[in-house]
């Protein structure tokens, strides 16, 4: 079985069509989109609140796929001298959880009467996880793109608490506490794995601000009262993320934000 | 039914007026809007997002689409027909329901509330799904009545009794949402 495996040649059915992100970047329509032009934070009062939600939830889907996809690269694309064993006992134990989360949310899907593939497939989620540096894919997968699992499983949980969806916020909250525990994971490992190797961890803390500031979307995921993902501090905080830290990720967010180009427009 | 689509040529969507024009009669004649009518489709193609509204004013009416929701959710900037056979067919029976003084009067469509917009969509698409032999995307349309009136069994039978329902009027509706 071959190594670094690329995101074109990811396995889908028939169900499923892929997007390029670039496309989304390069719309013609996103000179038309003033700055600050969002669908606003994912809320009952939105008039689109359930296209909207059936969307995110989609994208939810998408992403586990691709995490359980990336978790499991590590697991095979490294040797033990490159990641210690343990490491990658906890990408296969991390495998399982996003198995589990996958089935949850194709089930979530059906309950919010959406059908598997309705919605695009992007891969930029798992082409943060084709870093050939086993130490930059784990702040990739485990921090960034976990990162911002947490942020969206936490809007989706309020969100099904705001509408009194018992179903929605209850299977939220519970991979919710799984995702913090994946972003914890990568935590303790890049501390642990460049802990005499300041340089590398520099490295790797820069590659996740990148990938952070590709995953906000410019201001899709933010502070701000109109992003729809908003930044689940708390949780963060629980997983291991410093104040610091996540300072600057709403930061670059904004400052992104105010940029021209594509938004991800919801609804 | 005398159908005209603005702009006459798209330059940032892949759509095609004339096709939508053809859809919109094809639509409008399953549904029942007389021949008489004259139906405006605005299409705001620079907008991503889908927001659809009808304005009934006697004979006259203006459906205002944002692009987006014409647009195929699996392809960015492609024309979707099914979408659109369904977008036209709840706005064209909400102009149906609007020309039928039996069937009483409701608010402006920028005065309705989510929770009427949701129980009058459902009354629609339910009718059309029948007509047209189509799914008609019951359960996401439940799921957009339930955000608005609840999620309970009362809120799903309000719901069924829309769906399956045929000859109501904006008093029937508004009562079976009295939950």
């Amino acid at each position: 079985m071959r190594k670094s495996f690329p995101a074109e040649d990811l396995a889908r059915d028939g169900r499923f069509r892929r997007a390029r992100t670039e496309d989304r970047f390069e719309d013609p329509r996103n000179q038309f989109l003033p700055p600050g032009r969002r669908a606003g934070k994912l809320t009952p009062e939105r008039p689109d609140a359930a296209h909207a939600a059936r969307q995110m939830m989609h994208g939810i889907f998408v992403g586990e796929i691709q995490a359980l996809e990336g978790a499991g690269r590590t697991v095979w694309d490294f040797d033990d001298d490159q990641a210690p064993f343990a490491l990658k006992l906890d990408m296969a134990r991390q495998c399982w959880d996003e198995a589990r989360h996958t089935e949850i949310s194709v089930k979530l899907g059906e309950w919010m009467g959406t059908e598997v593939g309705e919605f695009a497939e992007t891969a930029f989620l798992y082409q943060a996880a084709c870093n050939p540096d086993p130490v930059l894919r784990l702040t990739g997968v485990n921090r960034a793109l976990e990162g911002l699992a947490i942020d969206v499983f936490n809007t989706m949980r309020e969100f099904g608490q705001a509408c009194g969806d018992p179903v929605l916020s209850f299977c939220e909250d519970w991979m919710l506490a799984d995702e913090v525990t994946h972003v914890k994971m990568g935590s303790d490992w890049l501390r642990r794995l460049t802990e005499h190797d300041p340089e590398r961890r520099e490295r790797a803390l820069e590659f996740q601000r990148v990938v952070d500031k590709l995953f906000s979307f410019r201001g899709f995921r933010g502070e701000a009262e109109d992003s729809p993902i908003q930044l689940a501090r708390t949780f963060r905080r629980m997983a291991g993320f410093g104040d610091a830290e996540i300072d600057t990720i709403a930061a670059d967010a904004e400052a992104d934000s105010e940029e021209e180009g594509w938004r991800a427009p919801v609804g | 039914m005398i159908v005209t689509v603005e702009p006459p040529g798209f330059s940032l969507v892949n759509f095609d007026a004339g096709r939508i024009a053809a859809l919109a009669a094809e639509v409008g004649a399953l549904v029942g809007v007389p021949d008489d009518v004259a139906v405006e489709i605005d299409v705001d193609e620079k907008s991503p997002f889908g927001k659809a509204s009808g304005v009934v004013a006697g004979r006259s009416v203006t459906l205002s689409i944002e692009g987006g929701a014409f647009e195929d959710p699996q392809r960015l900037r492609q024309f979707s027909e099914d979408g659109a056979r369904l977008v036209l067919g709840r706005l064209l029976y909400r102009v149906v329901d609007r020309l039928d003084p039996a069937f009483g009067g409701p608010p402006a469509d920028a005065d309705l509330t989510k929770a009427e917009h949701a129980a009058w969509d459902a009354y629609s698409l339910g009718r059309y799904a029948r007509r047209a032999g189509v799914e008609a995307g019951q359960g996401k349309r439940r799921y957009a009545f339930r955000i608005r009136h609840g999620f309970s069994d009362a809120a799903d039978r309000a719901f069924d009794q829309l769906w399956h329902g045929a000859g109501l009027t904006w008093a029937d509706i508004r009562r079976i949402c009295s939950l």
